[in-house]
């Protein structure tokens, strides 16, 4: 099966000046709506990409975003800097996820917790044209992916989104979901784990079709 | 989690596999929200902000008054007290305060004579001749 995938990757923009962003923090304390603007500039992406995932329905989604922000903009005088500002984001952003996911009691597939032999092998992926480090995902395999994500227990989604999108280091994603960096680790293992699986079920022509 | 798992853990994340997976996470597209959820974000903002400027004006308009009186009181304060002169004030007519003295003794002396009721001018009126009338002819006379 051959997969026609984009040859451009949608970049996002970051804050690479310390100073400059170190400055844009402390006129966000204080409250300025401007300056609070172009935060949500940064992060509004990302943001809404990590609770879209996280929260089933995209509506429910971009409620949830809205009071990420909202919150943030509240109490961003008691952003203290010991964290990033980004993990303080996303910390506010998965709280309001759980409970989100708590009042609709979602019940997603149980995933075994149990770190086993599977997961380490690479899947045939028929596109000499893919290259990982520059290529975003499009249409059918994007949406396997996606599909294998929602199928996975909220705890191994955050894991998972939180490292391999967010690039948060382990330590961080313990901190900020509070739980031991091994267990971060394990998660992350098994959340990918699951996603193999997936993605081999669907190149074997047994997975049922995808839901876009 | 034992070191020697973890380190085992560590080398199967890094597995070729596992970082395939990671690379393909990687690559999904993210999603903008909307002009209508930005528009919708940005009104809530504002409307917090103005809110919370109205506070502080507030806050400006009552207490900053307050504080400036009492500032302004607390400084008169200090200042009549530090100004009051500390030395005995001195009489401007001495003449004047040694006759009332006097008065102020006669009254005490005739009372302690004639008792309560007598007026100093009665006493002076009725008062006993220190210098003898009577003469030695006088008590032959006897």
């Amino acid at each position: 099966m051959e997969l026609v995938l984009r040859a451009t990757r949608l970049s996002v923009a970051k804050h690479n000046d310390p100073a400059a962003e170190a400055a844009l923090i402390d006129r966000c304390r204080k409250q300025d709506p401007v300056a609070f603007g172009r935060f949500v500039d940064a992060y509004q992406a990302r943001v809404f990409g990590f609770v879209r995932r996280m929260v089933a329905n995209p509506e429910e989604a971009a409620d949830v975003t809205q009071d990420v922000f909202i919150r943030a903009f509240q109490h961003f005088e008691r952003f203290d800097g010991r964290s990033s500002v980004r993990t303080w984001l996303f910390r506010i952003a998965y709280n309001l996820c759980v409970d989100k996911a708590r009042k609709a009691d979602r019940s997603p597939i149980d995933t075994s917790l149990t770190v086993g032999d599977e997961g380490e092998d690479t899947i045939d992926i028929a596109d000499s044209r893919w290259q990982p480090d520059r290529l975003t995902l499009d249409g059918e395999l994007a949406d396997v992916v996606e599909q294998g994500i929602a199928t996975m227990s909220e705890k191994l989604r955050t894991v998972l989104l939180l490292h391999d999108r967010e690039d948060m280091a382990y330590e961080e994603i313990a901190a900020l979901v509070g739980i031991p960096v091994g267990t971060v680790k394990s998660r992350l293992f098994l959340a990918r784990a699951h996603l193999q699986n997936v993605l081999k079920e669907y190149l074997s022509g047994s997975m049922p079709e995808v839901q876009a | 989690m034992s070191e020697r798992r973890e380190i085992n853990l560590d080398e199967r994340l890094a597995s070729a596999g596992q970082t395939q997976v990671r690379e393909l996470v990687k690559g999904l597209a993210d999603e903008t929200p909307s002009m209508a959820w930005r528009s919708g974000l940005n009104e809530q903002i504002l409307a917090m902000a103005a809110a919370k400027q109205k506070k502080r004006n507030l806050f400006g308009w009552v207490w900053k008054p307050a504080v400036g009186l009492a500032l302004a009181g607390a400084l008169a304060g200090v200042f009549l007290i530090r100004t009051q002169p500390e030395t005995r004030p001195t009489v401007a007519r001495p003449a004047l305060e040694a006759r009332l003295v006097m008065a102020h003794q006669d009254a005490v002396w005739s009372q302690d004579a004639a008792g309560a009721g007598l007026s100093p001018a009665d006493a002076r009126a009725t008062e006993v001749q220190l210098e003898p009338t009577w003469t030695e002819e006088d008590l032959s006379s006897l």
